[in-house]
């Protein structure tokens, strides 16, 4: 295969107040025509600056290229003027980004920015575009194309928008194609869709493609090569089968390890690497991650080279050594390990006349009405719709689900942050859904709620101390040497420095942001607490550490955790019992190991299937569930998954399924459960 | 749509209603009244005085004199110049054409001069260029007009005689007042262009555009300019208010005809009918432009057109 992409020793800065931040550092990659190379690293380890400077739209932003060379094709672009670059972008390489909902002008129709693509390339006649628009939206698998071009952004979903920027991408047949996170902002089950369409359209268009991940599992699904980028430097760099097996790097199987798999062992702790990627001004001396490696030594003070070893490179001096030892362990056989540590305590049948549940939910619905529309009825947007659950003490309860599933409103409506249309809600015994005022607030003392944006979730001008301290002054009326002295402790409690109260929000990584957000839901001793997607705004190694604080925690206190998360391997680690909800109704609920290894009902096994494990070469996407979730405004008749399910009947279509037992803390709203 | 401009219609009528009634109150529980300021003082008796005043109906207790006042009003009788006796509906339209001139020239040069300075600054944001502008933006809003009008009669009439200082008759004379308030609007829009381009330049959706090969210019103009243009518009129909204060100073100090000049007569005279007059005709044409505004949004900005424009009204 000919070389298509090649930049060598690049090194680019970007000049910010704070002064001139090299951001990428010596990096070599190489992409021929027609293969996958993945980038796969933490948040500000370069990836996106690497693939804007290769598209160079760097130039706009304050960046420039200081050293190295980068060749496309015949062309160097290192110093091509900005006029000779323009007729490459969008043409010979093009790009797709990360959140289709933003990388859209609001003011222009669909069909008219993919128009404008053709036509700035002289490709074609407005006329002639506008055919094209049409052909291309098809090929994308946009339904409807004549009637979506004339749409604007805000009316498509994410997924719609990412096939249109797809097409978009794809409209002047480029060589190469730069997927940044394409993925990341959509659910498991768009994901699966839209990484088979890059995949068929890669082999029909005959290109090459830079895919930028967080995600190691996407990578593996993807990659014919993976490059390991680490504070604005390559790691390591080899095929996916020598990165994913046996990786060479610390980082590399760090990162590996980290990644909490479906079919891995439950409750375990996770093994997580220390600390976080530093920020490109903290960017240490010698090797970037010698701050974080268990196998630094004072040779690392020098900066390692990206070294050839067993023909892939790796950028660590104790590369060759740790290739021999057993200290590094191919990540992908540890699979098969001992089954949960820890006795799940289920409600069985029986049991439950001697412990009551903590948390009851009875046919609990919110419904918001909607603005009348001409002359109809107005209609009820039924977020949650009949849903029953309940809680033990020390348990986790799993909520997974597509966004837009109801599971977000659900755990607000239990806490009582909204009112409930109709249902029951009890709290040890106590009924929540009619209480106001005093009595709601001291039933609060025991739910609290970890939010999925810690940093929004705090108020940016107070410091760590009156942030955790808060609940305390509110409900215990605590102040002084009593209040300082819990914040220290709960400060330990979750793993962070008691001198850190001091700080504000903004000193803190994501990481230590969210133990804060722990910290404080932890204050006033709760029995339970809702976590709604406390991870997935987390890096992959720092995920790790906070679901094994979770369930230190847990262990330690007996706190039961209501967890809601699209990312189905946490909900799985974690969880006693997972609920699987869709357009506000419960349609499964199963132990956590039951429902994966056998899930009942067709669209928990669509989820399951479309998350993918972390073996190169798998490819089963194409089973997974096709469409979108609809709009929960209109939904479907019947089972509300009938227009998507591959099982669907007649009955289906007319007859909603009741909610039945089918096993020991078992249930489904299936008709024809697997 | 027809529904919302109904809507929007109905409450105008409230606005215009309740601001006529708080001129009402505020310039009866004033003190003085139009008889003192018409007769010179001390020149009438005080029994002339009081005949004069109970033939005009201002002897009669407030709600007496409310309920005669606004029950013409509805009937379209503006009632006359306590001052002058004319009616007040023609003495007010008669007046209307001058400063609709200076209105609308000093808001074309408004908007031209502060869209193009407001981008320009933008697009060269940190250089010189974007400083000396954003001093202009500056000086626009924080020099009042009559201190502005009375700098530009200096320099472009007094010292260099180029202009005339004053009258309302032809278009020599419109020059230097629409200048004069021109320079408060176009303070006014340059800022808020500029900080707005400068938001939407850093929107994701830009780089997209970048890396489908567009030209820099067409980026800037094309996309960004009308993104950024959105909260302008707005800007625009708030400018009609400061138009119309603005005229109130502008044509005393330029001694222009218009019924700017009108309502400070007015005011000074207490002619509550012309007073009130002006005060409905203003607050009617401020809402009739915003109700504008509002409408060209839909032109500007789909999102507003295809979910519905009522909604947040």
């Amino acid at each position: 295969m000919e070389l298509l992409l090649e930049a060598s020793h690049l090194t680019v800065e970007l000049s910010t107040p704070i002064g001139e931040l090299r951001v990428i550092d010596d990096v070599s990659i190489a992409i021929r025509s027609g293969e996958t190379v993945c980038l796969v690293g933490e948040s500000g380890s370069g990836k996106t600056v690497l693939s804007k400077t290769v598209m160079r739209v760097i130039d706009q932003e304050n960046g420039r290229i200081v050293g190295g060379s980068l060749k496309f094709e015949d062309t160097v672009l290192t110093r091509l003027p900005a006029d000779e670059v323009r007729p490459l972008r969008g043409s010979r390489m093009a790009m797709v980004f990360q959140e289709p909902m933003s990388a859209f002008d609001p003011a222009f129709t669909i069909g008219s920015q993919i128009a404008e693509a053709i036509v700035s390339h002289r490709q074609g006649s407005r006329r002639q575009a506008r055919a094209k628009v049409v052909e291309l939206l098809r090929k994308v698998g946009v339904p409807e194309p004549e009637v979506r071009m004339k749409q604007y952004p805000g009316e498509l979903s994410g997924g719609l928008l990412q096939r249109a920027m797809i097409a978009m991408a794809l409209s002047c047949d480029p060589k190469l194609l730069i997927a940044d996170e394409p993925t990341t902002a959509l659910d498991a089950t768009v994901q699966a869709q839209i990484l088979a369409l890059l995949k068929d359209l890669q082999a029909e268009f005959r290109m090459a493609l830079l895919l930028i991940t967080h995600d190691l599992g996407v990578a593996a699904a993807m990659a014919d090569r993976i490059v390991v980028m680490y504070a604005g430097r390559v790691a390591e760099s080899g095929t996916a089968e020598q990165i994913l097996t046996r990786p060479y790097h610390p980082y590399t199987r760090g990162l590996l390890n980290a990644v909490v798999r479906l079919d891995g062992p439950r409750r375990t702790k996770l093994p997580s690497m220390d600390g976080s990627i530093q920020g490109p001004a903290e960017y240490p001396s010698g090797c970037g991650f010698r701050p974080r490696c268990p196998f630094a030594t004072s040779e690392c003070a020098e900066r390692p080279p990206l070294a050839e070893i067993d023909g892939r490179q790796a950028a660590c001096w104790h590369a060759a050594k740790l290739a021999q030892s057993s200290e590094i362990q191919a990540p992908l056989s540890i699979g098969a390990t001992p089954p949960p540590n820890r006795s799940v305590r289920l409600p069985m049948k029986g049991d439950g006349q001697a412990r009551a549940p903590l948390l009851e939910v009875v046919d609990l619905r919110r419904h918001y009405p909607m603005k009348r529309t001409g002359f109809a009825p107005p209609k009820r947007l039924k977020a949650v719709d009949g849903v029953s659950l309940s809680l033990s003490a020390g348990e986790t309860l799993g909520l997974v689900g597509e966004s837009g599933s109801g599971k977000s409103t659900l755990g607000r409506v239990i806490l009582q942050l909204e009112q409930a249309t109709s249902g029951k809600v009890a709290f040890q015994g106590r009924e929540l859904t009619g209480l106001r005022g005093r009595r709601l607030r001291e039933v609060r003392r025991s739910m609290q709620m970890i939010f999925q944006d810690p940093y929004g979730s705090m108020d940016p001008r107070w410091t760590v101390g009156q942030i955790i301290g808060e609940p305390l002054s509110i409900h215990e009326n605590w102040s002084g040497k009593e209040k300082t002295d819990k914040v220290k402790e709960l400060l330990l409690s979750v793993g962070l420095d008691p001198s850190w109260r001091e700080r504000r929000p903004h000193e803190l990584s994501g990481g230590q942001k969210q133990r804060v957000g722990i910290a404080r839901a932890l204050a006033l001793d709760p029995a339970f607490i809702l976590a709604d997607e406390p991870i997935s705004a987390l890096d992959v190694s720092v995920q790790s550490q906070i679901l094994n604080l979770l369930q230190e925690l847990q262990d330690r206190r007996g706190l039961s955790y209501l967890l809601i998360a699209h990312g189905l391997n946490a909900v799985r680690h974690l969880s006693d019992r997972v609920g699987v909800m869709y357009l506000g109704k419960l349609v499964e609920i199963a132990p956590s190991e039951e429902l994966f290894r056998h899930p009942a009902h067709p669209y928990t096994r669509a989820l399951i299937d479309s998350v993918p494990p972390l073996v190169p070469g798998w490819t089963p996407w194409k089973q997974a569930v096709g469409g979108e979730i609809p709009s929960p405004l209109d939904p479907p008749s019947g089972c509300r998954f009938h227009p998507r399910c591959p099982f669907a009947t007649s009955r289906c279509k007319e007859e909603e399924p009741a909610w039945r037992e089918i096993g020991p803390a078992r249930a489904v709203a299936c008709h024809y459960p697997v | 749509m027809l529904k919302f401009i109904v809507f929007r219609l109905a409450a105008s009528l409230f606005v215009i209603c309740g601001s006529s009634v708080l001129v009402f109150c505020i310039l009866y529980w004033l003190p003085g009244d139009a008889v003192l300021s018409r007769l010179a003082l001390g020149t009438a008796s005080p029994e002339r005085i009081a005949e004069i005043r109970h033939g005009l109906g201002l002897d009669a207790p407030f709600y007496q004199q409310f309920g005669v006042y606004f029950g013409r009003m509805f009937r379209g009788d503006f009632g006359e110049s306590l001052v002058s006796a004319e009616p007040v509906l023609p003495k007010i339209m008669e007046h209307v054409p001058a400063t609709l001139a200076l209105a609308l020239t000093s808001t074309a040069i408004s908007a031209g001069l502060g869209v193009l300075l407001g981008v320009w600054s933008a697009f060269h944001r940190g250089g010189a260029v974007d400083a000396a502008v954003r001093i202009v933006g500056l000086f626009g809003v924080s020099m009042p007009a009559f201190w502005s009008g009375i700098m530009l009669i200096l320099l472009f009439s007094v010292r260099l005689g180029w202009l005339p200082p004053m009258g309302s008759d032809g278009v020599r004379t419109l020059i230097l007042p629409s200048l004069t308030l021109g320079i408060v609007g176009t303070g006014l829009i340059l800022r808020m262009v500029r900080s707005s381009v400068l938001d939407t330049i850093r929107e994701p959706f830009i780089v997209t555009l970048r890396a489908k090969g567009l030209s820099e210019r067409a980026v800037m103009y094309r996309h960004a300019l009308r993104n950024a243009l959105i909260p302008a518009v707005t800007m625009l129909g708030m400018l009609v208010g400061e138009m119309m204060a603005g005229a109130v100073v502008v044509e005393t100090v330029f001694a222009r005809q218009g019924i700017g000049r009108v309502l400070a007569d007015a005011i000074a005279g207490k002619d509550l009918p012309v007073v009130q007059g002006v005060v409905v005709f203003s607050a009617g044409l401020y809402v009739l432009v915003n109700l504008l505004v509002d409408l060209s949004y839909m032109l500007i900005d789909p999102r507003i057109r295809r979910t519905g424009i009522g909604r947040g009204t």
